[in-house]
């Protein structure tokens, strides 16, 4: 395994030092080392992410590194085992969104977005998904401080809409 | 949560569109209530491809086999979106179909009132087709979803009156020809009528009407094939195509089909996937769909003389293409039967080619078979499966149900699927 380290710089300045195998979760960085201009002794400076945020998108790459690496090593390995692992990392991705404020997720997702983490864009979308889910418009609209610009008659149109599907 | 004044950061369209695509359809047609931004957004093409690549697991999809004749449901699967099988949705809306119909008739003569309302036809794009039938045999078909209850008469034919419209009553409905772009169907839907009686010429004629144009027209397709005979009872419609069996020259079936939204004017008629002399198929050919492919299946066996033994295995095929005469099979599984029961393929899961079920004539129950691994598995009654999906099978439990087996040559089953996105019948 490579235990490169490699230095990445948040947008307010603060330094942090990652395994490249885990900074390789980035596409966005992977990218950046393929084409070597990973400069050894220079930090990748990300104008787009706060340190607080980096701290965590780096976090959840720490903990992604080994089931990407195990995958050839675990071949051999049965069903329970598998599910067991799984259910670890389900258990961590749980607690680890579960600490967060919507706010903290949403500068989460930008990050995951900008430096191109797919399982990590999943993660965030699918745990917002997961706060919406069974709430009213009024409750979502108050979740995400959004305003309702329909006029009661547009609001009245849709519900009719809507009545035809499930009834 | 204390973001009363939190200004919330701005995300951009694609990111709002990645959220709400996790949401089951019925949260997602109620955040178009959210605000304007919201409803253009789940409105869009766009959002709509998001929604049918996160649904790409099969878990969340929703349908059902029916035994057409007894309108019994026979294996149905549902997922989050739908809290009951379609098999159920089906019968209440044919029930309050039934009773709408006969309180409308209440003042007609005895003739005129309704007898029977039934479903002829089922779809794998959430459609059911419709006869309502009344004591002076006059039939109204109707095109209905039975989930958003949204029903659609189709005019009669002769209203104004065709040429050839004489002709009529030797019409049989052969089934709903419809195309899927995107998981939303397109173009209408064109309902055929064939002649039954002339099929044996070389010619099949039929009777369309179209969603489009909202009109009644005929269409004769001829091939240098014969038919010997026509089995327009159960049809299996893919993407503008209906296919059906016939018997050609040798009394073997053939597949038959014709694409309803071609211009062609030719019938094809495709041979099923042709044996070695040793081996022999034990069942009606079963034929059905499975991952946008005609898909069929037989048991086919293989007797050891020497042995007083025979060797049965479930074989399936994928039609990868056809031309005018001829198809390109491809044999997919070949899974061997344990020995000493009896079993009918019943069909193949529409969202996963690799498991096939088949009724077990001498337990009367559903098994389920893994193609990849050749696991037998015994569906009890009722059994409920993790991730919200329910999968419901009918088993004998010693009264009243029916054994098909009794009623092969005769029973026919149908695969009813929703699409994974909800839409108005066109």
């Amino acid at each position: 395994m490579s235990s490169n380290m490699i230095m990445l710089k948040s947008s307010d300045g603060a330094s942090f030092e990652i395994e490249e195998a885990a900074a390789r979760k980035s596409k966005i960085i992977a990218n950046m080392i393929e084409v070597e201009c990973v400069d050894e002794d220079k930090a990748i400076p990300l104008q787009n992410v706060t340190g607080n945020i980096l701290a965590l998108v780096i976090e959840y790459c720490n903990k992604h590194i080994v089931d990407d690496d195990d995958d050839v090593a675990t071949e051999e390995a049965s069903e329970e085992e598998e599910e067991a692992k799984k259910k670890k990392v389900d258990d961590w991705e749980a607690e680890f969104m579960n600490s967060m404020s919507l706010e903290t997720m949403f500068e989460l997702l930008l990050a995951a977005n900008y430096l191109n983490i797919k399982s990590l864009i999943d993660l965030v979308c699918q745990t917002i998904a997961n706060n919406i889910k069974d709430k009213t418009p009024e409750e979502v609209r108050k979740i995400f401080s959004i305003e309702n610009d329909f006029t009661p008659e547009e609001e009245e149109e849709i519900r009719k809409e809507n009545a035809w599907a499930f009834g | 949560m204390t973001n009363r004044e939190l200004n919330l950061i701005f995300l951009p369209d694609d990111l709002w569109m990645s959220i709400l695509a996790r949401l089951p359809l019925k949260c997602i047609t109620t955040s178009k209530l959210v605000c304007k931004q919201w409803k253009s957004l789940v409105e869009s093409e766009i959002f709509r491809g998001v929604f049918l690549s996160q649904q790409q697991n099969t878990s969340s999809s929703s349908w059902s086999l029916m035994w057409r004749e007894r309108q019994i449901e026979f294996i149905a699967q549902y997922g989050c979106d739908i809290p009951r099988s379609l098999g159920s949705y089906v019968s209440s809306f044919l029930a309050d179909m039934s009773q709408t119909q006969k309180e409308s008739h209440k003042l007609f003569p005895p003739r005129e009132k309704i007898k029977t309302v039934e479903v002829v036809a089922y779809t794998n794009v959430g459609l059911i087709l419709i006869c309502v039938k009344s004591f002076s045999s006059d039939r109204n078909y109707y095109v209905a979803n039975p989930l958003s209850q949204q029903t659609v008469k189709i005019p009669p034919p002769f209203s104004p009156p065709l040429a050839g419209f004489k002709r009529e009553k030797s019409f049989r409905p052969a089934g709903l020809a419809t195309r899927i772009k995107h998981g939303v169907v397109v173009s209408g839907y064109k309902f055929v009528c064939l002649d039954t009686r002339k099929v044996n010429k070389g010619v099949l004629s039929f009777m369309i009407y179209s969603s489009e144009t909202n009109s009644w027209s005929f269409k004769t397709v001829l091939s240098p094939i014969p038919l010997f005979g026509f089995n327009h009872r159960n049809p299996v419609s893919l993407n503008g195509e209906i296919y059906w069996t016939a018997p050609n020259e040798g009394g073997e079936d053939d597949l038959v089909g014709h694409d309803f939204y071609s211009e062609s004017d030719q019938y094809n008629v495709i041979p099923f996937p042709e044996l070695n002399l040793e081996l022999v198929e034990r069942c009606n050919r079963a034929c059905t769909i499975s991952q946008g492919f005609l898909m069929y299946m037989n048991i086919i066996s293989r007797e050891f003389l020497e042995e007083l033994r025979e060797e049965n295995r479930l074989c399936v095929w994928k039609l990868e293409s056809h031309t005018a005469d001829s198809g390109d099979w491809q044999l997919v599984a070949r899974v061997l039967i344990p020995d000493g029961f009896e079993y009918i393929p019943l069909t193949i899961h529409p969202f996963d080619a690799k498991i096939a079920y088949l009724w077990k004539r001498e337990h009367h129950s559903l098994v389920s078979v893994d193609l990849k691994n050749d696991k037998f598995v015994i569906h009890k009654e009722l059994e409920r499966r993790s991730d919200n999906v329910t999968i419901k099978s009918i088993s004998y439990s010693g009264y009243e149900f029916p054994d098909p087996t009794d009623e092969i040559d005769k029973t026919y089953f149908s695969t009813f699927v929703l699409t994974p996105w909800l839409q108005r019948i066109p």
